[in-house]
C-alpha cells in the first residue's frame, strides 16, 4: 500500500502543442490538506480535472488510493469535487440538487442533505431555486454537493471565490473540522495565500504548469518566518557558540553556508559581537523575513 | 447504473419541458383533428360548388397545423386510432417533439455543468449513455399514449365516437413507430454528445425530424443509380411504415431501427469516453 492517497508522475495535458500542465509530481499523503498554489492559468484548474477524472491526461500516471491506469474508475466516486463553477441545475431547488447528487452516487439516508444545507448556512433557502442564489450561496451550495456522500479525498478548485470574509471564515472551520473528525484529505487550489496558510499542511506551487516547489508548512514558515540570518562558511563553530554560549536551539543550517536563527531576535547585536571576538569569519548578519505573498511571487516570477 | 437512471428519470419529472411538450403533443393533435373537420367540410362545399368528386382515390383528405396529411381513400369518418396515429407519425410531428425534448434533456446536463457531479461517479461513462437512452424511450412511449389520448378525445368531440379498430395492428405500428422514435433520439444524443451546443443541437434536431437531409439521400441515390438509399433511410421509415401488417416490411424497418440505434448508442457511448468534460 502508498503511503501517498494521491501521487502523480509527470502528468502533462497539452492543448494542441501548449502545456498546460507539464511533468507534475505532487504527493498527498492521507489526512492532509495540500493547499495548491498558482496564479491564474497556472494549471490549477487543469490538474485537477486530471485528478478526478474529468480530463484525460496526455502523458503521466496517477496513482489514486493506491490504484493507477484503468482501475482509476473504481475509485472516482470516493472523491468529492467542485472544479471552476458548482455544477447546479438553475431552475431546481437547492434541495432538489442535493437530492439529485444523492440519488446519481446511491446515498439513501436523504438526512445528510439537511445537514450539509445547514452546514453550509442555506437550511433556510433549500426551497429556493438556484438562479436566484448569489454566487456566494451557489459555491456554498457546490461545496455541500461536493461533501454529498463523505468522500475520502475533497478536490476543491477556489472554493473561496465570491465569498464574504464570514463566509471565508465559515469554509475554513467546516474544512479544519472535516480534516479533523473524519480524517479527510483535502486539496484546495487558490491564489489567495493568506487564506491557504490558514489551513493548509501541505503546499504545492505551480507556475505555467511546472510544479516549482512542493513544501509541508514547517518548511513554508521557515522559509517565510522572522529570522536571524548569519552567511559564513564556518557553520558548524556558529552552531556550537550559538548552543553553548546562548542557549539557542531553535536553529537551522540552510545550504551549508547560511545559518537560520528563529529564537532570541532581539540579541542579533551580541550573537554577532561574539562571533566576532571568536574569529569567525561572518560575511553577512542581520534579521529578515520574507511574507509568503513576496516568497510566492519570487518563486513565480511576478504576477 | 440504477443509481443514473434513478437520477435521470428524477431530473425528467422536475423538467418543465417535459410536461410542456407532453401538453403541446395532446394540444397539437386535437387542434390538427379540429383543422381536418372544418377542412373537411369547407372541401365538400368547393367539390359541391365545382362539380369534383371528393371521394376519389388520391383526393387530400385534408391539412394539419401547417403539415399536410394525405392518406389516399381513407375515409375520415371511419378512421381508427391507428389511422390516425399513422397520419401524426408520417408528418413526423411527434418525432419534432422527441427530437426537441431530446436535445433539452441533453444539453441542459452539459450546460448547467452538473455532469461534473456524475460523470466521476459512475463505473463508466457509457451508463450516462444509456440512461438518457433509457429515459428517451420512456419519453417516447408516454408521448405515444399521450398522442393515443389526444385521437380518442378529439374522435369523441368531433367524430361521433371513440374507434379502436384492430388492437394488435395498433400495437404492432405503435410500436414499430416508437422503435423508429427512439432510433432517432440515439441521433440526437450522439448530435448533442458531439455538438455540445445546444442551437446548432436543436437546428439539426428540426432539420432531421422534418426529413431535410432527404435532398442529400436522394441526390445520393440518383449519383448511384442501383441503390435505393432511401430504403434503409432512418427518417423515411415512417413513410414505409404500412397501415397494414405486413410482416417482412415491419421486420425490414425493424432491423434498420435496431442497427442505426446501436451505431448511434455505441458511437455516443465511444465519443463521450473519450472526451474531457469542460
Amino acid at each position: 500500500m502508498s503511503e501517498f492517497l494521491l501521487k502523480t508522475n509527470g502528468l502533462t495535458k497539452k492543448f494542441k502543442e501548449q502545456a498546460a500542465v507539464d511533468h507534475v509530481n505532487i504527493h498527498v499523503r492521507k489526512g492532509d490538506i495540500y493547499g495548491f498554489i498558482g496564479k491564474n492559468g497556472a494549471g490549477k484548474t487543469t490538474f485537477l480535472k486530471m485528478v478526478s477524472g474529468l480530463s484525460h491526461p496526455t502523458s503521466g500516471e496517477i496513482e489514486l488510493f493506491g490504484y493507477t491506469g484503468a482501475e482509476l474508475g473504481k475509485v472516482y466516486s470516493r472523491i468529492g469535487t467542485l472544479i471552476e463553477a458548482p455544477g447546479l441545475y438553475p431552475n431546481m431547488t437547492a434541495y432538489e440538487n442535493m437530492n439529485l447528487k444523492c440519488l446519481g452516487i446511491g446515498v439513501k439516508d436523504k438526512s445528510c442533505i439537511h445537514e450539509y444545507l445547514t452546514l453550509m448556512g442555506l437550511e433556510n433557502v433549500k426551497k429556493k431555486k438556484v438562479k436566484n442564489f448569489s454566487l456566494g450561496m451557489k459555491q456554498r451550495l457546490g461545496i455541500a454537493m461536493a461533501m454529498v456522500g463523505e468522500p475520502d479525498l475533497l478536490l476543491l478548485d477556489e472554493p473561496i471565490n465570491g465569498l464574504d470574509p464570514e463566509g471565508i471564515a465559515k469554509i475554513r472551520d467546516i474544512l479544519l473540522r472535516l480534516n479533523k473528525e473524519k480524517n479527510m484529505t483535502i486539496i484546495i487550489s487558490s491564489h489567495i495565500l493568506e487564506e491557504l496558510s490558514k489551513i493548509a499542511s501541505m503546499y504545492g506551487i505551480i507556475n505555467q504548469g511546472h510544479l516549482v516547489q512542493e513544501l509541508s508548512k514547517e518548511e513554508l514558515m521557515t522559509k517565510c518566518s522572522e529570522r536571524i540570518e548569519i552567511l559564513s562558511p564556518q557553520t558548524d563553530m556558529i552552531c556550537t557558540i550559538l548552543e553553548e554560549d546562548f542557549g539557542i536551539a531553535d536553529y537551522k543550517v540552510v545550504e551549508n553556508d547560511k545559518v537560520y536563527i528563529f529564537e532570541q531576535l532581539r540579541k542579533c547585536s551580541e550573537i554577532n559581537r561574539k562571533l566576532a571576538n571568536r574569529g569567525i569569519q561572518v560575511n553577512a548578519i542581520g534579521i529578515n523575513n520574507e511574507s509568503l505573498e513576496s516568497y510566492f511571487l519570487g518563486l513565480t516570477g511576478g504576477m | 447504473m440504477w443509481n443514473v437512471l434513478k437520477m435521470d428519470f428524477y431530473r425528467m419529472v422536475h423538467m418543465k419541458s417535459f410536461y410542456v411538450m407532453l401538453a403541446v403533443v395532446m394540444a397539437t393533435f386535437i387542434f390538427s383533428a379540429y383543422v381536418v373537420k372544418v377542412a373537411e367540410k369547407e372541401i365538400a362545399q368547393v367539390t359541391a360548388s365545382s362539380e369534383l368528386n371528393a371521394g376519389e382515390a388520391g383526393a387530400p383528405v385534408g391539412s394539419g397545423v401547417g403539415i399536410s396529411i394525405s392518406n389516399n381513400g381513407m375515409d375520415i369518418h371511419n378512421a381508427d386510432i391507428k389511422d390516425w396515429y399513422s397520419m401524426m407519425s408520417q408528418s413526423r410531428t411527434l418525432l419534432l417533439f422527441v427530437c426537441i425534448f431530446g436535445v433539452l434533456f441533453v444539453t441542459s446536463e452539459q450546460n448547467s455543468g452538473f455532469i461534473k457531479n456524475t460523470v466521476t461517479q459512475v463505473s463508466g461513462r457509457y451508463e450516462l449513455i444509456l440512461s438518457k437512452l433509457v429515459v428517451m424511450a420512456s419519453f417516447v412511449i408516454i408521448s405515444s399514449i399521450v398522442t393515443i389520448i389526444g385521437i380518442m378525445i378529439s374522435q369523441q368531440i368531433f367524430y361521433n365516437g371513440i374507434k379502436v379498430g384492430n388492437l394488435a395492428s395498433l400495437l404492432s405500428y405503435v410500436s414499430v413507430s416508437m422503435l423508429i422514435q427512439l432510433a432517432a433520439s440515439s441521433l440526437i444524443i450522439l448530435l448533442t454528445t458531439l455538438l455540445k451546443s445546444t442551437a446548432f443541437s436543436m437546428l439539426l434536431a428540426v432539420c432531421i425530424s422534418m426529413n431535410l437531409f432527404s435532398i442529400v439521400i436522394d441526390f445520393a441515390d440518383s449519383m448511384i443509380g442501383t441503390t435505393k438509399l432511401a430504403d434503409y433511410s432512418l427518417i423515411n421509415a415512417f413513410s414505409r411504415l404500412p397501415l397494414n401488417y405486413e410482416q417482412s416490411s415491419f421486420l425490414k424497418i425493424i432491423m434498420t431501427c435496431v442497427v442505426y440505434l446501436c451505431a448511434y448508442a455505441g458511437l455516443s457511448m465511444f465519443v463521450f469516453h473519450k472526451q474531457d468534460i469542460r
